[in-house]
């Protein structure tokens, strides 16, 4: 019991997080994208596409800190002091890029100042969360179960180059997204929009790939040992496929396709995470084994876990139901 | 709402876990000069996004409720009006029904 109930709470935390990226991706790409619309119509257009959906997928990110808190306090005793700051920044951004949602509408001489409050709002929030990615990966400084490290420790060029790659990666889910739920114009112009994020996110990921094993060795160790490369060759590969695939579905006119490679291709680099870093949930040094809570604690948060997660998927996957289908010209909130 | 907030926290002063636990000993490790940027940033931010918020709300009160505007039938909707005629027993009129 002891040893499988964090690798449960990690599955979920971890599903959580993923699910996050996936779904407040695509919104928030929309406000990174908002400065590259030809007009204001366009950006009503382009916030009325993500509209029903935006408060629901933000708070999969709740669930992934709270859960977080819950299953692994000593975790989350240490990796929220260590990034402070970035967090901070994220959320005083997400509450800039929320009431743009409502406050955009409100008047006339203000909306270009509501426009740039979300457009900001977005870009800053990914890049906070691109910081924290970084961060994580490089590594926290951890004495007798405590942060022991500075207030910018955070603060290194290859914590800014995740930042950057997340905002494009971002960006790249935002403008798939405009290729399966809006039509016409706008539509038609995500499509060159969306090859250019690809080439630029593909970059990223090959920097980060790349950069990661050269500045850490036990990163190096974990990919490039005998017999771990036999099992792990596939992934790089499987990466580039998927990005071809996306690019194909992008040229040849298809709705959906874009947008779902997009998401593997999200899933990948991912993937590629966990395999670095699994079973360190505060890298280098505390396993998921070492920061658990209690297994009384794990069971009962499991108890309700198992109730509450069923029904939010169903009123998500009904919310998305509910509007599906394209977004027609003028439909919208307000 | 607000006021109920800060009895319950003032009043739990200097415990954090009443009895167990004081508030002073549960300081998360983050330097003094972070913790006074971010408490600036927030009463920064809320109070400018809580303002505006409300200017808008007041303008909105005086400008008072809009009369009501009867939307056009969406095209997929009617679909479900046979449908829900046939659970019903009625039978599914010539003319589709006004939203």
């Amino acid at each position: 019991m002891e040893s499988y109930l964090p690798v449960i709470w990690a599955a979920i935390i971890g599903c959580a997080v993923a699910m996050y990226v996936i779904l407040d991706g695509f919104d928030l790409g929309i406000g990174i994208l908002f400065p590259f619309a030809e007009s204001e119509h366009e950006r009503d257009q382009m916030m009325n596409s993500v509209a029903p959906f935006w408060d629901g997928n933000e708070t999969w990110l709740v669930l992934g800190g709270a859960g977080l808190m819950v299953a692994f306090p000593l975790a989350y005793s240490i990796i929220l002091p260590a990034f402070y700051l970035p967090i901070i920044i994220m959320l005083l951004a997400l509450v800039f890029r929320g009431v743009a949602f409502e406050f955009r509408w409100l008047g006339v001489s203000s909306k270009p100042h509501w426009t740039f409050a979300f457009a900001a709002g977005s870009t800053l929030a990914a890049f906070c969360q691109g910081l924290v990615l970084g961060g994580l990966i490089e590594g926290i400084k951890v004495e007798n179960g405590a942060f022991a490290g500075g207030a910018f420790d955070w603060a290194t060029p290859f914590a800014a180059v995740c930042g950057l790659g997340l905002v494009s990666g971002y960006a790249l889910l935002g403008a798939t997204w405009l290729i399966l739920k809006t039509e016409g114009k706008i539509a038609d112009r995500a499509r060159p929009t969306a090859k250019a994020l690809l080439v630029v996110v593909l970059a990223f990921m090959a920097i980060v790939s790349l950069w990661t094993p050269l500045a850490f060795d036990r990163i190096a160790a974990r990919w490039f040992s005998l017999p771990n490369i036999l099992f792990l060759w596939w992934v790089p590969l499987a990466t580039a496929l998927v990005a071809f695939v996306a690019w194909r579905a992008v040229e040849r006119g298809r709705e959906a396709l874009p947008f779902l490679a997009t998401i593997a291709l999200f899933l990948l680099g991912y993937l590629g995470l966990l395999i670095s870093n699994f079973p360190y949930i505060v890298p280098p040094s505390l396993t998921i084994w070492q920061a658990a809570a209690a297994p009384a604690t794990h069971v009962f948060m499991l108890m309700g876990t198992l109730v509450m997660l069923p029904i939010i998927f169903g009123y998500t996957i009904f919310v998305y139901w509910i509007f599906s289908g394209k977004l027609r010209e003028g439909e919208g909130y307000h | 709402m607000i006021c109920g907030w800060i009895v319950t926290e003032t009043g739990r002063q200097p415990w954090v876990a009443y009895g167990v636990f004081r508030t002073a000993d549960a300081v998360s490790p983050v330097a003094a000069g972070s913790m006074m940027t971010t408490l600036v940033l927030f009463v920064l931010v809320y109070g400018v996004v809580g303002s505006i918020g409300l200017y808008y709300i007041n303008r909105l009160i005086a400008r008072g409720p809009r009369a009501a505007v009867i939307e056009p039938a969406i095209t997929r909707a009617p679909t479900l009006a046979p449908q829900a005629g046939a659970l019903a027993g009625i039978k599914p009129s010539s003319t589709p029904m006004s939203e």
